[in-house]
């Protein structure tokens, strides 16, 4: 069935957000989660060079990049790498987890239910599968295009430029894939179906999908702009500005997944109600 | 709301206790070493120039960090520096005090002991108490004999004497020297310090110009101790001083002939035939050479390593003689006979760079091309860490000498991600930066290189060029 393109449904996603963060806070549990295993997880590279964590990280960490990285003030070069190994590793089990309860939660939300936090990792963990598998699907896509385009890029020489072009990449990429979760979690959908799912509501709300992508993640701007100043301001104010630094990053990344999941998820839901309308 | 309370601190808590049971140790002694050197760079750079109330602020962190972290390994050097420092500025009582710490605060670290005494001492000679210094330096010596300070000591006594024109007691003071190592290398022939004894014996002959009485001492040690290292060692210097200092190479490959035959399978020995076909080398004897280095081919066959370094002398000898075709045979023949060592990898470009002087471009390019699939192939093949990292060093320089720099960038940063514990990985870094400002011309990339160079290696030899060039790097790149 095709659905007409309704140039106010970005306003009534944005209305309808901030009513659900409103009435029903636990919603930002998850998101609030994911936050806090990343920042444990960066203290605990953080405290890697000292005991009792150097114990267990020390050892990787001089394999892989040299016993200079587990001194002062050297650590603080590799931190940001380390951090974005982990946390990637990671977010296929905490990321995947917790965006499919933070969609379960906000369906439950908008039906005008309670939200109830059991029920929703009941149902993420019954879909887990699935649920990896587009993540991972929606990684290796970002990966491979700006793996690719690196190619291309190389040669300008411009970390900034480069970023610029992988930042375009990453928008598009998830634009396509934004609710292929939610479709997951919602629906009940298998993976394939998820995915056409996602790609079908993209075309029929492009707009509001570019604008619910796009200005959250535009925060991530300042934030990589401050990651690229880094080593120069390891040396004019101290390295430990590079703790703060991706302290920070959490905090924005954090936005950004409350940000798109939550408003593509309740595009989806109005989407559907549209749907069933119709229908009858 | 207080059992809400009691659960937040029971979250909380492991956390809490991990991050501080974190705190102190070792790491929290260079945070703040580095702080303090940061804070007070100046007055630890130059304490002589230092207005009073910097110096004291100086001084007064490095001793905070002495008191806290006695037990940090860097503390002992702390210690002997704030000693140097108050020694520079010539305030030689608080330089004795600071310096007689490291003695009693760090009696297990010898060498730094030894240095601290050595520096009591020097204290004296600096207020012309020559008596007093020499009480100091005699403790070393009685106190921390094996110590690389305490067996110079008698050496620096002895020259002391000399400087002074007090000849007497010079001349006792270096036999005394002599008698000192020649009984340290009787008592242990066998001890790793021999080489630096028979170098000290050698240094105490030296100054006073008694190479003769040096080869006859040297030789009598390899009579004395003929089943020791220090046998082939001795002969090996007497070798040296002929061939170096007294200009006699028909002496130097004699001696060179006793070790070879005295001692066949002993790295000395192996390496005297080296150096008889090396000094024929330098006579321009190329074909005579090239029967000495024949000689190791059928002597140690089984000694891979020797044998390249071998065949690539022979090569190069060709190649210095200008001939090329002959030189070209050799090098083939190092790279067919002896594929997985050093030598053989560096021949592509060691051809290249032939190809390159003579002006050849069709041939330089043509060797380019096959260097850089050849190294390739072997990085393909993996035959350990070291060949790779050495394999993939070439491969940049290959790209270089094509004058593909982006190839050359990927390559050397393979290098450092593949290899990040080769030392080859910290001049890869600084040699990206030297691209990207000499031939990319992006001065803001080149920067970025050279910063994190000083970050990653701040004791690199090479930091100190670093830190220069960053403060003199132009802006103007492409990306400003």
């Amino acid at each position: 069935m095709r659905v007409a393109i309704n140039p106010g449904v970005l306003p009534a996603i944005v209305k309808k957000v901030m009513a659900l963060f409103k009435r029903y806070p636990v919603i930002l549990v998850p998101f609030l989660a994911i936050a806090i295993f990343d920042f444990v997880v960066l203290m605990a590279l953080f405290l890697a060079p000292r005991p009792p964590l150097s114990s267990a990280l020390a050892p990787v960490i001089r394999a892989f990049w040299g016993e200079r990285f587990l001194h002062y003030p050297v650590n603080f070069l590799i931190l940001p790498q380390l951090f974005n190994y982990f946390r990637n590793a990671a977010s296929f089990v905490v990321g995947v987890v917790c965006t499919g309860i933070s969609v379960a939660l906000i369906m439950q939300a908008y039906q005008g239910v309670v939200p109830q936090v059991f029920g929703g990792i009941k149902k993420t963990l019954k879909r887990y599968v699935r649920l990896v598998a587009v993540w991972g699907m929606i990684f290796i896509v970002i990966l491979a295009a700006t793996k690719t385009l690196g190619h291309f890029t190389h040669s300008l020489h411009s970390a900034r430029l480069t970023f610029g072009l992988d930042f375009l990449v990453s928008i598009t990429v998830q634009m396509l894939f934004v609710f292929a979760i939610p479709s997951i979690i919602i629906e009940n959908k298998k993976i394939s179906l998820s995915v056409v799912r996602s790609l079908a509501l993209f075309k029929n709300y492009p707009l509001a999908t570019f604008a619910l992508v796009c200005i959250p993640s535009l925060l991530f701007i300042p934030v990589t702009y401050f990651h690229f100043k880094l080593p120069v301001l390891m040396e004019s104010v101290a390295p430990e500005i590079v703790l703060y630094a991706l302290i920070a990053r959490i905090a924005v990344i954090a936005v950004i997944d409350l940000a798109v999941t939550t408003s593509a998820t309740v595009l989806l839901l109005m989407h559907r109600e549209k749907e069933n309308r119709g229908a009858a | 709301m207080r059992n809400n309370r009691y659960r937040l601190t029971g979250t909380l808590l492991p956390f809490l206790l991990l991050f501080f049971s974190a705190c102190g140790g070792s790491y929290d002694a260079e945070k703040i070493f580095w702080h303090a050197g940061r804070k007070h760079a100046a007055a630890l750079k130059d304490p002589v120039q230092a207005d009073e109330a910097r110096f004291s602020e100086a001084v007064s962190a490095l001793k905070k960090i002495v008191a806290r972290y006695p037990s940090w390994e860097d503390s002992g050097d702390i210690q002997f520096l704030i000693g140097q420092m108050y020694g520079m500025r010539k305030d030689f009582k608080r330089a004795h005090e600071e310096l007689t710490r490291v003695v009693t605060n760090f009696p297990q670290e010898h060498e730094l002991c030894a240095r601290s005494l050595f520096g009591i001492g020097s204290i004296y000679e600096n207020q012309d108490n020559w008596k007093g210094a020499l009480a100091q330096y005699q403790q070393v010596i009685d106190r921390y004999p094996t110590t690389m300070t305490g067996l110079q000591m008698p050496l620096y006594i002895a020259n002391y004497y000399r400087t002074h024109g007090l000849k007497e007691e010079a001349a006792r003071a270096y036999l005394s020297a002599r008698n000192n190592y020649s009984n340290l290398i009787d008592i242990n022939p066998y001890d790793k310090q021999v080489p630096v004894l028979q170098y000290l014996l050698i240094a105490s002959y030296a100054w006073q110009n008694q190479w003769g009485e040096a080869i006859a001492a040297l030789e009598d040690m390899a009579r004395k101790h003929p089943q020791s290292e220090a046998a082939p060692a001795g002969l090996y210097r007497v070798a040296m001083i002929y061939q170096e200092v007294l200009k006699k190479p028909e002496k130097a490959v004699a001696v060179y002939r006793e070790i070879i035959e005295n001692y066949p399978k002993s790295r000395l020995g192996k390496n005297a035939q080296l150096e008889i076909g090396s000094l024929s080398l330098f006579q321009g004897k190329v074909d005579q050479a090239q029967v000495e280095f024949n000689e190791i081919f059928q002597k140690y066959p089984e000694d891979a390593s020797l044998c390249a370094v071998a065949q690539l002398a022979v090569a190069s000898g060709y190649e210095k003689a200008g001939r090329w075709e002959e030189a070209l045979k050799e090098y083939r023949k190092l790279q067919s006979d002896y594929p997985d060592t050093l030598e053989a990898l560096q021949v592509p470009l060691l051809i290249a760079r032939h190809y390159q002087k003579q002006n050849q471009p069709a041939e330089l390019r043509k060797v380019l091309d096959e260097a850089a699939a050849h190294y390739t192939q072997i990085i393909a093949k993996k035959p350990g860490p070291r060949i790779e990292a050495v394999a993939q060093e070439y491969l940049a320089g290959t790209y270089s000498m094509q004058g593909e720099w982006e190839e050359a960038i990927k390559a050397l940063n393979v290098l450092r991600t593949r290899y990040p514990n080769d030392p080859r990985a910290e001049i890869a870094l600084l040699t990206m930066g030297v691209i990207y400002q000499e031939e990319l011309k992006d001065t803001r990339k080149a920067a970025e290189l050279y910063l994190r160079f000083v970050q990653e290696y701040p004791k690199h030899s090479m930091a100190g060029v670093a830190r220069e060039i960053l403060k003199h790097l132009q802006p103007g790149g492409r990306d400003q």
